[in-house]
């Protein structure tokens, strides 16, 4: 099972590193202005590949009083959730131009879930159950396209991240790796830009956002 | 350049509200009451069946006693195919030691008569009352009711009510206290939980060990301690339906129906 899943992260790593080379080519012989500089991007990402997103249907666990008891049944009961959210991933990303087809970045991304439970004979607030995990990765981003107005790159991040999960006053904390697969991404503006990308990992399978370069 | 970040502030906000609820509100699936039933079912599949299935059985062991050969055969095929029987004068031992019934030298419809009956780990001594009325004293001591309950007092009045196609129907008032003993990371958890009929109630063999109990009602009352510390009445009702048995609970000023 781990052997497929090996040969997938190097196949990602060598497609990334031979757009890079293709994309080197095409920036080549194309006519666009380019400069050496920074970038400041703020994206959020729709269903991050991440443990939190993974895990925000489990059920609460209150302790193990075993199949079948009063107390059991009372204690399993004694709780209910209300609206359930995932914050989805939010990123912001530090960026420097090294080429007009190389970028390196650092890449902090936060996503989150959140659920409110109540006391079911009170109906008050009970207490509140979230997971929070912060990734950090640096991230390779190889320009296919550059034009003054249009970007289409690809790129690939690797880092850690940090988990930590709250459920009725405990809380337990796992460090975790980190990662994004972006086969394509596309910014339109110049200063200002929007952002869209499609990756597999913690930055979200779908990211929208906003960079600004300087 | 306006436009464009506000076009894509609208796309990202459009797409973050759309996506980030993933799990509804449980609050229209409470049911306060559906614990309170459970402590009825606990009561009636754990602590009342076992012990009124000690007569039960004895009323068919005597049966069986006072057959002849060919009698025997059937009914050791109607009320006995998973075990073995074996008759030893005035004792009976049903397979593997499961039940063991030890009678006076009487038949157990005799008035006056004592049985000592044990039967899937209830110890009780069976003694007829009057025409078709039992006792049923359980020897607490010697009885397990299962992990993790144990029965600590107990009156039972039975009478013969009726025979259907399921078995025998009886007529059912009883008097107890058991509790619940529970082990969780929080602590150990101790439920008391105190029975007795409200009325007399009915109760028929139906599925495995279980009786089903209608046409009557249980007074219940719960104390919890350790980590949940509750004390709580419970009132059950039992009516016919259409079909089965309406069980009505009423539960912390609440009442809820199920049918059974």
């Amino acid at each position: 099972m781990k052997r497929p899943v090996y040969r997938i992260f190097i196949s990602a790593v060598l497609l990334m590193l031979a757009s890079g080379s293709i994309a080197d080519i095409f920036a080549r012989g194309r006519d666009f202005e380019f400069w050496q500089g920074s970038e400041i991007r703020l994206t959020w990402g729709a269903a991050p590949f991440d443990a939190v997103t993974l895990n925000h249907g489990l059920d609460v666990d209150y302790g193990f009083y075993g199949y079948g008891t009063i107390a059991g049944e009372i204690a399993d009961s004694r709780y209910y959730g209300g609206d359930g959210y995932l914050s989805g991933a939010v990123g912001l990303t530090y960026t420097y131009r090294f080429r007009k087809w190389f970028e390196l970045s650092g890449v902090v991304t936060y996503s989150g879930y959140y659920r409110n439970y109540f006391d079911k004979y009170t109906g008050s607030l009970a207490f509140r159950g979230n997971d929070n995990q912060i990734s950090l990765m640096p991230y390779v981003r190889f320009v296919w396209v550059h034009t003054n107005l249009v970007r289409l790159y690809s790129g690939i991040g690797l880092g850690v991240s940090f988990l930590t999960e709250t459920w009725n006053n405990s809380t337990s904390m796992t460090l975790l790796p980190a990662f994004a697969v972006t086969p394509i991404g596309i910014t339109v503006g110049t200063f200002v830009y929007g952002i869209a990308e499609v990756s597999l990992g913690n930055t979200g399978a779908f990211s929208l956002g906003i960079g600004y370069k300087f | 350049m306006r436009n464009t970040i506000k076009i894509w502030l609208a796309a990202a906000a459009l797409v973050m509200v759309a996506g980030c609820k993933v799990d509804s509100s449980e609050e229209k699936y409470v049911n306060i009451v559906e614990e309170a039933y459970y402590v009825y079912c606990v009561t009636g599949d754990y602590v009342l069946s076992p012990v009124l299935s000690v007569l039960d059985r004895a009323l068919k062991v005597d049966m069986y006693m006072r057959a002849d050969q060919y009698g025997r055969y059937e009914l050791e095929d109607r009320y006995f195919p998973e075990y073995k029987v074996r008759l030893y004068d005035d004792r009976c031992v049903l397979s593997d030691g499961i039940g063991e019934f030890v009678s006076d030298g009487n038949s157990i419809l005799d008035e006056g008569s004592v049985w000592e009956c044990t039967f899937n780990g209830v110890a009780a001594a069976v003694t007829c009352t009057g025409p078709d009325a039992w006792d049923v004293d359980v020897d607490f001591q010697t009885t397990e009711l299962g992990s993790p309950y144990s029965l600590n007092t107990m009156e039972m009045h039975v009478a013969f009510a009726d025979s259907c196609d399921y078995g025998y129907v009886y007529e059912m008032t009883v008097d107890g206290d058991y509790t619940e003993h529970t082990s969780s990371r929080e602590g150990n958890t101790l439920v008391a939980v105190a029975f007795s009929t409200a009325e007399p109630t009915m109760a028929v063999l139906s599925h495995g060990p279980s009786f089903h109990f209608f046409n009557g009602g249980f007074g219940l009352h719960m104390d919890i301690s350790g980590g949940m510390e509750r004390s709580e009445d419970i009132e059950v009702r039992l009516s016919p339906a259409m079909s089965g048995t309406e069980v009505t609970v009423t539960y912390m000023g609440e009442t809820e129906f199920w049918r059974e």
